[in-house]
């Protein structure tokens, strides 16, 4: 017999390595001869977008497109030192880090600007197309190329550096401010288990984040669409299957993780809740998007057949066996 | 870091046999190659020649002749996936044909490779069994057919004599009021080694009369076999739901006593009637799709 089911998950995380380890990102800043804007730092692209999202930070403060940003990453020989892509931490870390970088290095053509133009302080400017422009007079304006040409070697360069906030626990009291920031999520899914068989499939499912500000909304997406199939593998699939020490699952033949096929359509709803420490309010993603999955598949698993599992992967087997014991 | 020293690529089937004379017993046929090469980067084969018959166009087809269709041992699962002979009551061989692994190992993957490396998990066989399919086997002294079941030995082991190969498949066309239904229970839905897979051939008037049933599971036994027990509790009676719960309870019976004592006996013996279930479903609805059209 066929029997459906509701469950919900819900979880909150904290981001950053945390617990008081120093959680630091740099980056750095410069205009080139040619008036290019480069941004070096040492974060990694591993798949989850961060070399589009990070670039687009020093290009809204800059007011070019994302694309003409020259964005050195992950090269220890070019960049400084960002920390490891983990901890859900690059966007937050290094956003900020990228952040400082290009708006010291705004002011800095700023007050250039005005000094070849002989500019008043007051007189506001805005950042267009590789120039700085004089609001309400786009006749006084100068081009970075032309800053560049009339600055000496290493004036229109600026290195910054971020730390997040983060203190140790008192392991007595258990009091302390270990993360900094936290993020926000549910997971709703719906199963119809196979009494018969204890198979399962996920027949709905919604997937909700906070994300602080969506800087890529569609890079969000994705990051949710696999954070649900890695945590569904999680749930139903992915076993070591150690015995007395020994991996017996070594190989993807034995350890399953999902398919295309098994993929589920997910229904995504993006939370944005801006964080005022963050880089224009964002915070990542990356873990956060997994952890209320299971949960909820669990939960619905009870919904549909009144057993509690509490040993994943829920396999066929465990389940048959738990809903023969019930009855 | 193989033991290969030579490698063939006949173009016809003398020059198929001749390549095996001349190899002998250090000959190994590859169609698809999705098991021969796993089992060489293993190190579990050491066959000194490969025979390549993956272009051999004479063993790959799909053909009905006098009543029967035949398929070539050449023949791709895709091949069958795509064929529209086994879109109405042969739906059955098409379900297990596409339940072989991925694309990929659909397209490269033949009938006849599934059927003579003698996996008790080989999707494609519980449905020719369910068919009662005969093999015709070609060496030089010519052909040479059996029940596909005879042709089994064991795990890995089918009949064939050196110097002969399996050559194409052949079974009865279905007339209306009979339909094929297959059911596999794997761990995910692709890619993934069968648990269980269940085939039911059924023969059913318009009274409900079983005239004929034929019952083969994979996965549950040495090879994949046929349920001649479960076939008996059906076969000439009136189908209702109490006789196929009969039949799935007697199910149970026939798994646990073959499977006592392995690890998993207490899964495949609830397991199976549910598959069993679906797959006989499948069948019934087939043939009475027919039946309708018949009055029609």
């Amino acid at each position: 017999m066929k029997k459906t089911g509701k469950g919900i998950g819900i979880m909150f995380y904290g981001t950053g390595y945390g617990n008081g380890y120093p959680d630091i990102s740099r980056a750095k800043a410069k205009i080139d001869t040619d008036g290019r804007f480069t941004i070096s730092s040492g974060a990694c692209e591993v798949g989850q977008g961060a070399k589009t999202s990070l670039a687009q930070i020093p290009a809204e403060i800059l007011g070019i497109l994302t694309k003409e940003v020259i964005f050195d990453h992950e090269d220890t020989k070019t960049t400084l030192d960002a920390g490891t892509c983990a901890a859900s931490r690059q966007t937050y870390n290094t956003g900020n880090a990228m952040k400082m970088a290009s708006e010291s290095l705004k002011r800095i053509l700023e007050s250039k600007a005005r000094e070849i133009l002989n500019l008043s302080e007051e007189e506001p400017l805005v950042f267009d197309n590789h120039e700085v422009i004089v609001e309400g007079d786009p006749s006084k304006r100068i081009s970075f190329k032309q800053i560049a040409n009339t600055a000496d070697v290493g004036d229109l360069e600026v290195v910054e550096i971020f730390q997040a906030v983060t203190t140790k626990m008192n392991e007595e009291t258990g009091e302390g401010n270990p993360y900094w920031p936290y993020t926000f999520g549910a997971c709703g899914v719906e199963v119809v288990v196979d009494t018969e068989t204890g198979t399962l499939d996920i027949s709905k499912a919604i997937l909700v984040q906070d994300v602080g500000r969506a800087v890529n909304p569609k890079l969000i997406e994705g990051q949710m669409d696999g954070g649900f199939a890695m945590a569904q593998g999680y749930a139903l699939l992915e076993d070591l299957n150690i015995v007395k020490g020994e991996i017996k699952h070594h190989n993807f033949t034995k350890y399953l993780i999902p398919t295309a096929l098994d993929a589920v359509e997910v229904k995504k709803i993006i939370v944005e809740d801006p964080e005022s420490s963050a880089p224009f309010g964002a915070k990542g993603i990356g873990e956060p998007v997994m952890i209320p999955v299971a949960p909820a598949i669990l939960n619905a698993i009870y919904d549909a057949v009144g057993v509690r599992i509490t040993e994943i992967p829920v396999t066929p087997e465990k389940l048959l066996k738990a809903i023969k014991e019930v009855g | 870091m193989y033991d290969i020293e030579k490698t063939y690529k006949p173009r016809s089937i003398s020059s198929l046999l001749d390549a095996m004379e001349e190899t002998g017993q250090e000959g190994k046929i590859i169609a698809g190659g999705t098991d021969v090469v796993v089992k060489l980067r293993d190190g579990a084969l050491t066959s000194k020649a490969l025979i390549d018959i993956s272009g051999l166009k004479e063993m790959q087809f799909i053909r009905e002749i006098e009543g029967k269709v035949q398929i070539g041992a050449g023949t791709t699962f895709s091949d069958i996936e795509e064929h529209d002979l086994f879109d109405g009551r042969l739906k059955g061989l098409k379900e297990g044909a596409m339940e072989v692994g991925s694309p990929q190992i659909r397209n490269a993957g033949t009938l006849g490779g599934n059927i003579c490396n003698a996996s008790p998990a080989a999707d494609t066989v519980p449905p020719l069994l369910a068919l009662d399919t005969t093999v015709v086997l070609c060496s030089k002294k010519g052909l040479r057919s059996m029940k596909l079941e005879e042709f089994f030995l064991g795990k890995g082991k089918v009949d064939l004599v050196p110097g002969e190969f399996l050559y194409y498949i052949e079974f009865e066309q279905m007339t209306r009021e009979q339909g094929l239904g297959f059911e596999k229970l794997g761990p995910r839905k692709a890619l993934a080694i069968s648990k269980i897979c269940t085939a039911v051939f059924i023969d059913l008037d318009q009274d409900l009369m079983i005239n004929n049933i034929r019952i083969a599971n994979g996965s549950l036994g040495p090879n994949s076999l046929r349920e001649r027990e479960v076939e008996n509790i059906l076969k000439g009676e009136k189908l209702t739901e109490a006789l196929k719960e009969k039949a799935q309870i007697k199910f149970k019976e026939v798994i646990n006593r073959r499977l006592k004592g392995r690890r998993d006996v207490d899964f495949k013996e609830e397991a199976i009637r549910g598959i069993f279930r679906e797959a006989l479903e499948k069948s019934i609805e087939r043939a009475m799709e027919k039946s309708k059209e018949g009055i029609q």
